[in-house]
């Protein structure tokens, strides 16, 4: 049915697609911003969707709200992820390297740090209960 | 004397609109057009990658199973390049370059081939392999998810997860001029309400379509969703936020019509089409997928030998 024509033609245009398709991919990866856009953590509880710049840009939360510890002097692409700090399960920090950039080992050795999605948890719903605005329930974070 | 040419037909009733399958299949491509045209615009150049491979990946499919199963070599009529087309248009545009392959595979391989090529497929081949997609890697299939690095000028959360969990207030937001704007996130090309709506009316008067599919499914889709927010107003969001989210209008035009897996009399299109509206919003509203559409093609194309059942009786037939 397919003339020996429309098949050399055919064919050939597959092939350019395909050549196409793979520069896009190769030449335009999808990269991470170095401050994010948006965060989803996935989890069984229903994956919650964190609109990180929006809350800098749209709601006017300054960065060090949430970047607490004394960060300001980092620039803003380096600030840490609150689990470089704040271990999965409560008690000594992540990454103790960490502390030691500030801090003689003995000031910290003591403290007790708090959980990384217990301390998340807090900040945002504490922020967001005083202010009176963005979500309290765990639905309205949580979505399945 | 020369050999008898035989014809082994199916059973009657048959619809022949004057153009062939390659005149149709080029006819999607280009009604498809002005959705994924809104898709690159908002996505850039890695959702052209995602076409491109898509389109590609299945044109060789297809070549390579032609060749296999020693058969016609069919790719030039145009049927796989739309299946990777309607597959790439349904994925958000961060896709992975091997799960677009593995997902046009599926679809013209498992989708299709397996079952006898055009015309003998069971199931729209897309359908089948989205919700493979859907159950193996459901963070890939994600829209929340796979575009978070997107910065978009409208709410990027997708519509029907915000509905599903929050209710109605919560797509206040979304205008049905921004839904039929292609304002909120979605696949590739599923999102631009005007393109596909465009599109669908083309393939309807080029009569690539039948009307009868498309307008039950809509309408049926339009007064169940209306039934559940008259209902429960506050639970359950509006008919025409669900007439224009999801994959409602791609599922009305370009899966759900398609031609080997529906009905070819008027009276189980119709019913067809009805289910098939009436599946997508139970499942959207009480089941436990955000959009129902893809699962509710998959069992209206199950039910479509019974339906086709439905026909006028055989002239002069006893019993
Ligand atoms: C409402 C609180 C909040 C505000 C405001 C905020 N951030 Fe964040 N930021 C977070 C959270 C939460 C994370 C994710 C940390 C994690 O996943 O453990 C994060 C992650 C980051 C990261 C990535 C860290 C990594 O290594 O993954 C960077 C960089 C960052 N923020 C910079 C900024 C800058 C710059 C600003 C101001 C423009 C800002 N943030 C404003 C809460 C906030
Ligand atoms: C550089 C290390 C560091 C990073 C990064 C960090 N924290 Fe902390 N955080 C601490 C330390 C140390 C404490 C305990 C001392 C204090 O109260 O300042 C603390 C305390 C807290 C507390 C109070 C806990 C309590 O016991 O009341 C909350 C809430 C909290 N962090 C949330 C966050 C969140 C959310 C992030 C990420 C956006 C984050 N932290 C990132 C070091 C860090
Ligand atoms: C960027 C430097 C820096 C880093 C990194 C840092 N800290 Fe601190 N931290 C400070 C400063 C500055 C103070 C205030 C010191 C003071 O008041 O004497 C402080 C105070 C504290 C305090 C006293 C309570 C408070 O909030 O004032 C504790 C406890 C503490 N840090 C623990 C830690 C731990 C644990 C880590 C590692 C997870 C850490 N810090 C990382 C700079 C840092
Ligand atoms: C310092 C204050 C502050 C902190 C900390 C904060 N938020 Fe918010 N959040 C806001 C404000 C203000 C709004 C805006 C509400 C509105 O305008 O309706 C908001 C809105 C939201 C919304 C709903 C609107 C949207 O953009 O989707 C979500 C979800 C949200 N926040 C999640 C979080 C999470 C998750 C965290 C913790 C990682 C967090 N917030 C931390 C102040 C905060
Ligand atoms: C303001 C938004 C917000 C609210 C409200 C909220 N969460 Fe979360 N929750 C988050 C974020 C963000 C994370 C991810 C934190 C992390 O792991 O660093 C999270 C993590 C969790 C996790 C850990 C998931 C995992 O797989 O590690 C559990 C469990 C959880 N939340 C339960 C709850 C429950 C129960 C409630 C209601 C009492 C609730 N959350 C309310 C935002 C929220």
């Amino acid at each position: 049915m397919t003339s020996e024509k429309d098949l050399k033609l055919i064919l050939s245009v597959a092939v350019i697609l395909f050549l196409v398709g793979v520069l896009c991919f190769a030449a335009f990866p999808i990269e991470s911003p170095q401050i994010p856009n948006r965060i989803q953590y996935r989890s069984a509880t229903g994956h919650a969707l964190f609109e990180h710049l929006e809350h800098n840009t749209g709601y006017d939360v300054e960065c060090l709200e949430c970047h607490h510890h004394y960060a300001e002097d980092r620039e803003d692409e380096e600030q840490l992820a609150c689990g470089a700090c704040h271990p999965q399960e409560p008690g000594k920090a992540t990454d103790p390297e960490v502390c030691s950039e500030c801090h003689d080992e003995e000031y910290y050795e003591d403290t007790e740090m708090e959980a990384r999605t217990p301390a998340v948890h807090s900040q945002c719903i504490e922020c967001h209960a005083g202010i009176g605005a963005g979500p309290l329930e765990c639905a309205e974070c949580h979505m399945m | 004397m020369s050999r008898k040419k035989m014809f082994i037909v199916s059973h009657a009733p048959f619809w022949h609109n004057g153009s062939n399958i390659q005149e149709r299949c080029y006819g999607m491509i280009w009604a498809a057009m002005p959705a994924v045209a809104l898709g690159i615009v908002q996505y850039g150049l890695p959702a052209v990658g995602v076409v491109c491979l898509a389109i590609a990946t299945a044109i060789l499919a297809e070549y390579l199973m032609n060749r296999a199963t020693k058969r016609t070599v069919t790719i030039a009529d145009g049927n796989a390049a739309l299946l990777g087309l309607l597959f790439a248009m349904l994925i958000p545009a961060t896709t992975p370059w091997w799960v677009v392959v593995v997902g046009t595979l599926l679809t013209v391989v498992i989708g299709l081939h397996v079952f006898g090529g055009l015309g003998a497929n069971p199931f729209h081949p897309v359908a089948v392999s989205m919700m493979m997609l859907t159950v193996s890697w459901p963070a890939f299939m994600d829209f929340d998810a796979a575009l978070v690095n997107y910065e978009l000028s409208f709410k990027a959360v997708f519509p029907l997860t915000l509905a599903k969990n929050l209710g109605t207030a919560a797509v206040a937001d979304f205008s049905t001029l921004d839904l039929l704007l292609g304002r909120q996130i979605g696949g590739i090309g599923s999102t631009f309400g005007l393109g596909l709506i465009a599109g669908g009316i083309y393939l309807i008067a080029k009569r690539y379509i039948r009307w009868e599919i498309c307008l039950s499914f809509l309408a049926s889709l339009f007064l169940t969703a209306l039934a559940f927010h008259l209902t429960d107003p506050v639970r359950f969001a509006g008919p025409m936020f669900h007439l224009l989210t999801g994959y409602t209008l791609i599922g009305a035009f370009f899966l759900l019509p398609e031609s080997a897996s529906s009905p070819v009399n008027p009276v189980p299109m119709l019913i067809y089409g009805a289910a098939a509206g009436v599946l997508t919003m139970l499942i959207r509203n009480i089941g436990s997928y955000h959009d129902g559409v893809l699962l509710a093609v998959l069992l209206v194309n199950l039910v479509n030998p019974l339906l086709d059942k439905i026909r006028p009786k055989a002239l002069g037939r006893m019993a």
